[in-house]
């Protein structure tokens, strides 16, 4: 697997903002519907409170991500641990999906409720892969 | 072009799959991250708030699939299981980071 220790900050902040600008410059395309405004599906003053809770929901996991994917790129990426390549890629799609919960709320529901729930999986898929090869050399110790 | 409404209509059942594949691959790493927790002798918390972190993922996962599949009436409180899923899991991401850096500083000594 490609090292990135010499580069793991640039990689992970550059990546970060990338990612942000370019789903807001999406949404900014694509803004919410009449459909949408119409059934509930942003967030606004007078609709339906519930959608704060989400919303904020959303929010606080993408920020927990975020601080999960600094501390994986400072210390185990940094140290060119190249197993946790892949473990750092699915933090990094849950962040991606923790920003389209957040962007479906305020700009085309369902343009990123597609996008939320396609990076899901991939992340999960990533993240058990990585737990996987992180787990082989503690199997054939025991 | 079509709109996205429609297209993310016509994926019905794909969503549905997506969703169950999160199930299960979530419920895997909460198992593997559990048996690192026990291979590495308790010595890093980390593993256990990262299994905690993947389960909470895989209570979001059982919600959001009950209710795009045949409990659709309970929506709501089903919303409300995902949504304290996700805090849950961002609480336990949130630890799961800070014992990352405790366990490089112990190292570091």
């Amino acid at each position: 697997m490609v090292s990135i220790s010499k580069h793991s900050k640039e990689v992970f902040y550059g990546g970060t903002v990338f990612v942000i600008l370019l789903f807001i410059l999406l949404g900014y395309v694509y803004p919410a519907t009449q459909g949408d405004i119409a059934s509930n599906r942003t967030i606004s003053l007078d609709g339906d409170q519930g959608m704060y809770t989400n919303w904020f929901a959303y929010l606080f996991f993408a920020a927990a991500l975020l601080i999960l994917g600094q501390a994986l790129y400072s210390t185990f990426l940094k140290m060119d641990m190249t197993e946790w390549n892949m473990f750092a890629f699915g933090t990094f799609l849950l962040f991606v999906f923790g920003l389209c919960g957040v962007l479906q709320a305020i700009f085309n529901y369902h343009l990123f409720a597609l996008i939320k729930d396609i990076v899901l999986p991939i992340g999960m898929i990533c993240m058990l892969y990585s737990t996987y090869k992180i787990y082989e050399p503690f199997e054939e110790g025991e | 072009m079509e709109s996205f409404e429609t297209i993310y209509n016509s994926m019905n059942l794909i969503i549905i799959l997506l969703s169950f594949i999160v199930l299960t691959v979530s419920a895997g790493i909460a198992y593997i991250t559990r048996k690192l927790w026990y291979a590495t002798a308790g010595a890093s918390y980390f593993w256990m708030f990262l299994s905690a972190f993947t389960g909470s993922i895989a209570v979001y996962a059982v919600a959001d699939f009950a209710s795009i599949t045949f409990l659709n009436e309970y929506a709501a409180p089903l919303q409300a299981i995902m949504d304290v899923g996700l805090i849950s899991a961002a609480v336990y991401a949130f630890v799961a980071s800070i014992f990352i850096r405790k366990m490089f500083e112990e190292l570091g000594e």
